[in-house]
């Protein structure tokens, strides 16, 4: 399911590039997630989101697939695997800056779900993803505010 | 992990059985009860297959655990026959061929006959809304509604 | 399924009890229709289930002021209930039209509820009758008007230790006509397309003086119409003023899409189905 966001700014484009590409406090950004660690170039955590009655666990890796710093572009990818239930999610997720404060972020995400997680069915994942993502935006706002 | 005593009576006799709480009463009635007449199909209640009574009523076995029938009394598609003989409904039919496979027979039967003990002046309308929840793949639903016709005439 | 400690209080007491002790790993079950099926998939996997079935108090449908029901009744006990025919045959009829016979005999009123999924037959009716949901936990009781209760697809605003024990609707104005309308191009035994309630009470002059208008499969959660309602207030309920309030209905609306419609198409379900129920109570 492709899911987009656009927020702006109040922020110079520099230090939002510079947040956005810093993987363990990206990562942190994104709400309910725990247990953050870098091993090089890789970013583990568990991500815990509720979807209705259905408690979700999802552990995994993101990475910069690539990176365009010129352009302000880069594309993150994200595997996580629910532990209990037994299901994965897939997501690209591509990032643009453009403007410098106010500094325009688009997160256009495309993520997949595959397995048992799929049988809550693809409205309510999509909502929930929605929030997720949301929920980074905002984040990323305050903390590249912040300071 | 938690075990339970579950008491109640099965077509009139009474049944004790210890059972784990997720035992489904649908597992219990065909593997440790023996009473194979009602049958798994869509397991989300929906197909109808399972259709049992509880103190009546008909409901999904798949969807009940064995505790929930706990203190009442269970109708299965068995407890029809009347001393051996086929009830007047069952009769009805084999008679108007309310069946074929017969996979879908036990709960057309089971839900037949609480509409007719408690709605015996149904219309066909009120047939069709109370039985549309029994699906079945074989008749088009035409043996079987002339069956229960023909049941609500005796 | 996975193994599970099951318990089967027989006090209200006793079950708030257990609640409060655990909250986070125990999940309540009323008739089970929902929670099987997660359990069977395998989606919800509790250490603890708390059974409510011999709670035998909270099925109780009594008129107290207004219509009282206990939150353990099942649909089939409540669409058949003289009291409640009496009430407000709408509200009959809403019941009548969930499901199947072995869903509606098994399910009960405060299961849907706490199940909240917002194509749910009650929710939209017991919202255009201005319900209130009271809850329980050991320490207190709350009252909840029911447009506060859902919050999202799957939630509401019960706490973890807290028992839905009944839901309460005031009489309804004199002369208040109320209707149930249900969309359901797919199989009878579906959740809404979209569905509509509507109550209206017009005065000797034929001016609306009272008008509720809910939906429901229409977004997150089922919700109040209350501009199309305000619309209708002290004007006759004619062709025009329907136009108005079933468009106001519709742009109300924030349809999740799925496989019963795009959200356009609900949006726009959501409005003829709203000028429906609006004709049949004018």
């Amino acid at each position: 399911m492709k899911l987009e966001h656009t927020v702006s700014l109040a922020a110079p484009r520099a230090r939002v590039w510079a947040v956005l590409m810093d993987l363990p406090v990206a990562a942190a950004c994104v709400p309910g997630t725990t247990g953050i660690a870098a091993h090089g170039d890789v970013v583990t955590g568990t991500l815990e989101v509720r979807v209705g009655p259905v408690k979700l666990s999802l552990a995994g890796t993101v990475t910069i697939e690539t990176r365009d710093d010129a352009a302000g572009t880069a594309r993150l990818r994200a595997d996580a695997a629910d532990q209990r239930i037994g299901g994965a999610v897939r997501a690209f997720v591509d990032v643009a800056v453009t403007g410098d404060a106010p500094t325009q972020l688009r997160v256009s995400s495309d993520v997949a779900i595959l397995g048992r997680i799929g049988e809550l069915g693809q409205p309510l994942i999509a909502r929930q993803a929605d929030k997720v993502l949301a929920g980074f935006a905002e984040c990323l706002r305050a903390t590249v505010t912040a300071s | 992990m938690s075990e339970h005593r579950v008491r109640f009576t099965l077509n009139g006799a009474p049944v004790e059985r210890t059972v784990p709480a997720e035992r489904l009463l649908l597992d219990l009635l065909r593997d440790d009860l023996g009473k194979t007449g009602t049958k798994d199909g869509c397991s989300v209640g929906v197909c109808g297959l399972c259709t049992v009574q509880v103190d009546g009523a008909p409901m999904s076995a798949c969807l009940l655990l064995a505790t929930q029938v706990d203190g009442t009394a269970l109708t299965t598609v068995e407890g029809l026959a009347q001393a051996g003989h086929p009830s007047p409904l069952q009769d009805a039919f084999i008679g108007e061929g309310g069946f074929q496979c017969g996979i879908c027979t036990s709960g057309q039967l089971m839900a037949a006959a609480a509409l007719l003990r408690d709605q015996p002046n149904a219309t066909s309308a009120e047939v069709s809304d109370w039985m549309m929840g029994n699906l079945c793949r074989c008749t088009g639903y035409y043996g079987i509604a002339r069956a229960i016709a023909a049941a609500q005439k005796q | 399924m996975r193994p599970f400690d099951y318990v089967e209080p027989d006090s209200l007491d006793e079950a708030l009890a257990i609640l409060a002790g655990d909250p986070d790993d125990t999940v309540v079950m009323a008739g089970g229709t929902s929670l099987v099926i997660l359990m069977k998939q395998d989606l919800v996997r509790p250490a603890r289930v708390l059974g409510l079935r011999r709670l035998t108090d909270l099925r109780a449908i009594d008129t107290a002021g207004g219509l009282r029901l206990g939150a353990l009744a099942t649909h089939g006990a409540i669409g058949r209930d003289a009291a409640v025919r009496s009430f407000a045959p709408a509200l009959a009829a809403t019941f009548a039209a969930i499901a199947t016979v072995r869903i509606r005999e098994q399910a009960t009123v405060g299961g849907n509820l706490i199940h909240a999924d917002p194509a749910q037959d009650p929710p939209v009716t017991f919202l255009a009758l201005d319900a209130t949901a009271v809850v329980r936990s050991s320490a207190r009781e709350r009252r909840i008007p029911l447009d506060e209760l859902f919050v999202d697809v799957f939630e509401t605003s019960l706490e973890p230790d807290e028992l839905l024990v009944r839901i309460e609707l005031p009489e309804l104005p004199a002369g208040a006509r109320a209707i149930y309308k249900k969309f359901l191009p797919n199989t009878r035994d579906d959740y809404a397309t979209v569905s509509v309630a509507a109550v209206i009470a017009t005065d000797a002059g034929g001016a609306c003086t009272h008008a509720r208008i809910a939906l429901g499969g229409v977004g997150p959660v089922p919700l109040r119409a209350r501009d199309a309602e305000q619309a209708l207030l002290g004007r006759r309920v004619d062709d025009a003023a329907i136009k108005d309030a079933a468009a106001l209905a519709a742009a109300a609306t924030d349809p999740i899409p799925d496989l019963r419609g795009s959200a356009a198409y609900k949006r726009a379900m959501a409005g003829v189905w709203t000028g429906r129920a609006l004709r049949e109570v004018a």
